[in-house]
């Protein structure tokens, strides 16, 4: 019986192979410039990318 | 006791089971803390929190709206509101407080924001997953989900692409009920809201059925903690596509794109986030969480053993498609269920309640496609 063992270890690859190819092209992460460990209260402003974000305007 | 009967004992113990990956989770978000920054790690255990909860109690999405569909039963939409809830009491004072440093989800109603709500509600009725349930089930071997990941991806990445184009199909100045109603009336409106659907909901359930089981009270009030972390550790609610276009537009640039021309992706804040690891990006890191804390479920409770879902050969095609559509979709619509339903709505988005509805409309939809399609037997 084939079992969704498998399915589950592709999904690991595929998340492994989304984190090699962002290895490949991104900037090493530096552990010495970091943000606050929470937003709220550090003064600094969040990322601004998530779901709701839009294109500037032409 | 002899090595027999230890080793019997091993195998039939799920405790060292859970003990490794426990470890295991816990190591990545340890490593990820220090060789990345102390808020990516939590934000990995966020999302890790998300996965156990979601896969552990059975909180989703698209499963209880198709429950209301087609039997009435209300128990799993009530409590998404209840966790929306939940999570608007604190995020409306916050976001009044310190607008310096939380933002929420907020988007304009549109032309294009609306239609795409509707298709992803019915895409996400097809592949039985939305947003969150399709990172949920990929990583609990469900393998019509894990085809509609990568399309997902790519497509929020198209989608992305071409939001620009899509916008100026016409689209409303931005409302957030703050703004037509103050912080306090904002919140009451989204309160009397959540309570006049849940209401209506019950209303139309048949009696055995008004009742909400304490598993999904228990998973409300975890994903609500757990959604509230992520706006005070990040600075932003919680969301899935963005993160899982970035994957995407990652992935192009391997292989020589240039992005220049979207202005999507070549507005600042996305150029970053493609120069930048995405165990730097707030969606990127809860989405690997919530694969990860799937899997962690979904094997120690022994569901990897279950055999592996069969459909016919157009099953795995309408699954390519609708994974496509739910990621192109879900960005012209401002987010999925998570970013645009769950975190529009309890952050006081109006694009957040046109979502619900126009995707609700399109599961309606979605609903009556699957035995048309073969996705499943044709009622008789």
């Amino acid at each position: 019986m084939k079992t969704r063992r498998s399915i589950a270890a592709a999904a690991l690859a595929f998340l492994a192979l989304v984190l090699a190819i962002d290895f490949s092209v991104s900037a090493t992460p530096n552990p010495y410039v970091q943000p606050s460990l929470i937003a709220l209260g550090s003064g600094q402003a969040g990322s601004g990318a998530l779901c709701t974000t839009a294109p500037p305007s032409r | 006791m002899s090595n027999a009967t230890t080793s019997v004992a091993a195998v039939s113990n799920p405790v060292p089971t859970r003990v490794v990956l426990v470890a295991l989770l816990g190591a990545a978000v340890i490593a990820t803390a220090l060789l990345v920054g102390a808020r990516y790690g939590a934000l990995l255990l966020v999302g890790l929190g998300l996965g156990l909860t979601l896969e552990g109690l059975r909180f989703g999405f698209a499963g209880p709206w198709r429950a209301f569909i087609l039997r009435r039963e209300p128990a799993g939409i009530a409590a998404q509101l209840l966790a929306i809830a939940s999570v608007a009491l604190v995020a409306f004072p916050l976001l009044a407080a310190r607008p310096e440093e939380l933002i929420g989800a907020h988007a304009p109603v549109g032309v294009a924001m609306v239609g795409g709500a509707f298709v992803f509600g019915t895409c996400m009725q097809l592949v039985l997953g939305c947003g969150s349930g399709t990172l949920v089930n990929a990583g609990s071997g469900n393998a019509v989900a894990l085809v509609a990941l990568p399309f997902f991806a790519f497509g929020s990445f198209a989608g992305a692409y071409h939001l620009d184009w899509w916008i100026a199909l016409g689209t409303a100045p931005m409302v957030t009920l703050q703004s037509a109603f103050g912080p306090f009336g904002g919140l009451l409106a989204t309160l009397v809201g959540l309570a006049a659907v849940a209401a209506l909901l019950f209303r139309m359930a048949s009696p055995e059925n008004r009742r909400i089981p304490r598993r999904l009270w228990i998973a409300a009030g975890i994903v609500a903690g757990l959604a509230i972390l992520n706006l005070i550790v990040a600075g932003q609610p919680w969301g899935v596509v963005y993160g899982l276009g970035l994957w995407a537009a990652k992935t192009t640039q391997f292989f020589g794109a240039d992005l220049s021309g979207s202005l999507f992706w070549a507005a600042a804040t996305n150029v970053e986030r493609l120069e930048q690891s995405i165990l730097t990006d707030v969606t990127s890191l809860t989405n690997i969480g919530i694969i990860l804390g799937a899997f962690a479920v979904a094997s120690w409770r022994g569901g990897l053993r279950a055999e592996r879902t069969r459909l016919p050969v157009n099953g795995w095609i309408v699954a390519a498609i609708a994974g496509l559509l739910l990621g192109y979709s879900s960005r012209l619509a401002f987010g999925c269920n998570v970013g645009a339903f769950f975190s529009g709505i309890s952050t006081g988005s109006l694009h957040g309640w046109a979502w619900f509805a126009a995707a609700f409309a399109g599961s309606v939809l979605g609903v009556s496609l699957r035995p048309r399609l073969g996705l499943e037997p044709r009622p008789r």
